[in-house]
């Protein structure tokens, strides 16, 4: 899978908060990606098995609002995003 | 009474906004509805949900709608661009398939004459051999080659080995390539049995590289620049192979 800027953004917002799941309108914020952007990237690295996302576990009618899909890198997606960044020589944090 | 005018005024546009606020979260919300329609089909159901959730999280009454209308046109942008990419690598792959097809064609030209005549001589018969194989989409459809059997006694010829052991037995494959049956580059065609996966939307072709080989296949004849990759590196895989054996 090749990489964009944006996706190493993504990518690194997570591996600075390693084991820490985020939400789209979060990594919006986090990162500044556009969200037209964001969405599809993250289901794309859904589909190549790098994260993995859940539905809050949340009640919706308790909380007030819909539950939100939270996304979180798996271990096969730290690995190829530290080989990947470590190839462009850029750090990481996990 | 024109203060009278200016007052009715100033009072509708006020009711008019003050009403037009009210119906921003249901406007978002249509927007966000017609925007997931731009997804793959796949994805549509899930996103509308996940999306749907992160309208609720952007504040204010103006910034969801505008934050649904920003997705809107990136998801409707990107799916115009992928349809003209996809349409664009179509017809980029075809035309290079023609020329460089039509140059080895050219190029080979004495080769092939005078495969077809030592062909024709040893077999006993008209030298091209016509064999079914299939296509994209699993339709039939005749593959040439130069015959390398004895039409009689079925035994190689010896015209035949020699074509065979320098692979150009399939240099008739050009002329497929040539009538749309085939690409110079794309998964071997299947005999029987039906391809899989990626392979039944492709065209059957003469190079292909293998999915070891770091390249993403699956994007071949979906997006222009990686499928000209994907043809570039196959051909010189082939010709490379060639000349080392």
């Amino acid at each position: 899978m090749r990489l964009s800027h944006t996706g190493l953004r993504v990518l690194k917002a997570f591996m600075d908060r390693p084991g820490v799941s985020a939400h789209g309108y979060d990594l919006m914020q986090t990162t500044g990606v556009a969200s037209g952007t964001l969405y599809p990237l993250l289901m794309r690295f859904e589909e190549a098995g790098w994260m993995i996302s859940s539905w809050e576990n949340v009640d919706p009618v308790q909380e007030g609002r819909p539950r939100r899909r939270l996304y979180r890198v798996t271990g096969a997606g730290q690995a190829a995003i530290a080989q990947y960044m470590s190839a462009l020589g850029l750090g990481t944090a996990a | 009474m024109t203060e009278f005018i200016v007052a009715g005024l100033c009072i509708f546009v006020g009711v008019a906004w003050a009403e037009f606020r009210e119906w921003l979260p249901w406007l978002a919300k249509k927007v966000l509805a017609q925007a997931v329609l731009g997804l793959p089909t796949a994805w549509r159901a899930r996103m509308h949900e996940e999306l749907s959730a992160e309208l609720t999280a952007v504040p204010g009454k103006l910034s969801p709608l505008l934050f649904a209308c920003s997705l809107w046109w990136c998801f409707w942008r990107n799916a115009i661009l992928t349809r003209i990419d996809a349409a664009l690598s179509k017809r980029v792959l075809r035309s290079v398939d023609i020329v460089l097809s039509a140059v080895f064609i050219f190029l080979c030209a004495p080769i092939f004459a005078f495969s077809l005549v030592a062909t024709c001589l040893s077999c006993g018969r008209f030298g091209i051999w016509k064999t079914t194989r299939n296509g994209k989409d699993d339709v039939p459809f005749t593959l040439f080659r130069f015959q390398i059997r004895h039409h009689l006694t079925g035994k190689v010829t010896r015209v035949g080995r020699t074509l065979y052991r320098l692979s150009l037995d399939e240099l008739p494959i050009l002329v497929n390539v040539l009538q749309v049956d085939m690409s110079l580059v794309g998964p071997p065609p299947t005999v029987g049995r039906q391809a899989a996966g990626v392979r039944r939307s492709l065209k059957p072709g003469v190079a292909w590289l293998q999915s070891t080989q770091g390249e993403d296949l699956g994007s071949f004849g979906v997006s222009t620049l990686p499928s000209l990759r994907v043809y570039f590196k196959s051909l010189a895989n082939v010709i490379h192979t060639a000349l080392v054996h």
